[in-house]
């Protein structure tokens, strides 16, 4: 088998620049997103109020228990057929957006949970209510705790945005299927296309680890 | 609750009565009645486990007694009738109770990821809405006081443990609270320190708690610091004429701690002064000068409960 070079570097132009227009993009925004609704979610499971507590408790068991595919196809295909029709672009932040809020809940939950009660106890001494607690004492600590499995649910959502190249969008795999579809260069472009991943997601740990000193430096930590 | 008029000097500025706790089927706290006067240093005594702790964290609404009435500058939480309130009542009354208390922790428990001086700012600046540059300038002169001011920028993990703990009182100080309840106030520094530290949360405060070993000479220190002087040989430890601060023993402190334990509240005689209280309450003996409360307490805070976390309108 031999590799076509100049392919190779004549695809890698329109793949980065599908990327950046489309794949990062896609990404940040859903994260965004889904870290609003796992904060809300990741409190609702701890409100003393039944109710909410239980329906946050079904939307993660949800999220959690079926497939990313079946939501992009739910929200893309299915939807129409009760008159809500919704373009390619929007479905997929829905659809990655609720994943990740329904994964980083329990991470959200888990690491408000990890933070010493006395901290909880040293706020309301102050004189703060539940609420200013969570936002001034509580949140700031619990997102050092949370950066290192949020960063890996950040560099598994850049590569589920993949999948969204089944509901048409335009990211950069769905650019790498064009091309190999019209040179019939299927390896090439498919390997090409996980390299750009890659690359990606190697950028992305080298933040995490800036993101993870930032965070320390506060704190005596063991390395 | 009812919340009663302000204090006089006549009013007890914090009354426990009939206060009980158990944990599970381990009774705690046993209709523990204590009161405290304006002026007051109170020492409670006893052995490890028998409720010190525990007694303390009700005064400031963090554990919630099974029964009894706490009444601190004119709030009344009766913690009986807490128990069958609404949540968002029963938060809002021991919202009101912290309001007029404060506490250093047995194990500090400092914001680790503020300095110094945010430590000791959040409370003012963040829930009593004070300006800035008035919370921080009394920040710093109160961490001068404890030989802190090198600190202010440090992160807590930075300082030693005697450090934190300073730090943890003057982050109660700064809250100006009625009865400050500062507990393990301190390790044993230099004994000029020690005594500067002592000063601190004498003078600006109206009132403080200590708990640790050793500080039976606590309030003593603190009339020596204020006044330059121990009270002699017969003289009562009530007396006042010597000092601003006076030191007495609470006036009624029945009941019992633990089943079992010799717990008492007590004032410790300056004979016996070897022996450890496990923390004091003091409370400074001067009526505040004006009428309408303390002149530095915050007007927003309203010492009524039952409005005190509503907004303005
Ligand atoms: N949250 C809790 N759950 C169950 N038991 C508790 C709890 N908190 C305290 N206790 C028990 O209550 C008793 C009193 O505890 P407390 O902390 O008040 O003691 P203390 O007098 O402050 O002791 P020390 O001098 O060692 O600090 C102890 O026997 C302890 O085991
Ligand atoms: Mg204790």
């Amino acid at each position: 088998m031999t590799i076509d070079w100049p392919l190779f570097w004549d695809s890698v132009g329109p793949l980065a620049a599908a990327a950046i227009a489309g794949t990062i993009p896609l990404a940040l925004v859903s994260f965004a997103l889904g870290m609003v609704l796992a904060v809300a979610a990741a409190l609702a499971r701890l409100s003393r109020n039944r109710l909410i507590a239980g329906v946050a408790r079904l939307y993660i068991s949800v999220i959690r228990g079926t497939p990313l595919l079946v939501h992009l196809f739910v929200v893309f295909y299915g939807l129409p057929s009760l008159g809500l029709t919704i373009d390619p672009w929007p479905s997929a932040i829905i659809a990655l957006s609720l994943n990740v809020g329904g994964y980083a809940a329990e991470v959200v939950r888990a690491a408000i949970l990890s933070v010493d009660k006395g901290q909880w106890e040293a706020a309301y001494m102050v004189g703060m209510p539940r609420r200013t607690a969570l936002r001034r004492v509580i949140l700031p600590q619990a997102a050092r705790v949370a950066t290192p499995p949020l960063s890996n649910t950040f560099i598994s959502l850049v590569k589920d945005t993949s999948l969204t190249s089944l509901i048409l969008v335009s990211e950069m795999f769905r650019k790498s299927q064009e091309i190999a579809a019209f040179t019939q260069e299927f390896m090439l472009l498919y390997v090409e296309a996980g390299l750009l991943y890659w690359v990606i997601c190697l950028a992305l740990s080298t933040g995490q680890s800036a993101m993870e000193r930032r965070l320390d430096r506060h704190v005596a930590v063991a390395r | 609750m009812s919340p009663s008029p302000a204090n006089t000097p006549a009013e007890p500025l914090l009354s426990v009565s009939a206060v009980s706790k158990a944990f599970g089927d381990h009774q705690v706290l046993r209709a523990v009645d204590l009161e405290v006067a304006r002026g007051e240093v109170v020492a409670i005594i006893g052995a490890s486990g028998s409720g010190k702790t525990t007694l303390l964290r009700s005064l400031n609404g963090l554990e919630t007694p099974d029964a009894g009435v706490v009444t601190a500058g004119g709030v009344a939480v009766d913690f009986g009738a807490l128990a069958a309130a609404k949540p968002a009542l029963a938060d809002r009354q021991r919202a009101a109770l912290r309001d007029k208390s404060a506490m250093v922790f047995q194990h500090y428990h400092l914001f680790p990821h503020r300095t110094v001086l945010q430590n000791v700012t959040e409370g003012p600046i963040v829930v009593q809405k004070r300006p800035r540059e008035e919370a921080e300038r009394e920040a710093y002169a109160l961490l001068k006081r404890v030989g802190l001011s090198d600190k202010a920028d440090a992160y807590p993990h930075r300082l030693s443990g005697g450090q934190q703990q300073r730090v943890g009182i003057v982050r109660a100080l700064a809250l100006k609270p009625e009865p400050a309840a500062v507990r393990r106030a301190h390790v044993r520094p230099r004994s000029g320190t020690r005594r500067r530290c002592v000063a601190a949360h004498a003078r600006p405060c109206r009132g403080g708690m200590d708990h640790g070993r050793g500080h039976a000479r606590t309030p003593i220190r603190t009339r020596g610091c204020h006044a330059g002087g121990l009270p002699g040989r017969g003289q009562r430890a009530g007396d006042r004429s010597a000092t601003r601060y006076s030191v007495s023993r609470a006036r009624s402190a029945r009941g019992s701690l633990s089943a079992g334990s010799r717990t008492r509240c007590k004032w410790q005689s300056p004979r016996r002064r070897r022996r450890c209280p496990q923390w004091a309450l003091m409370v400074p003996s001067r009526p505040s000068a004006r009428p309408g409360g303390h002149p530095r307490w915050n007007p927003r805070r309203t010492p009524d409960v039952a409005h005190s976390r509503q907004p303005k309108e």
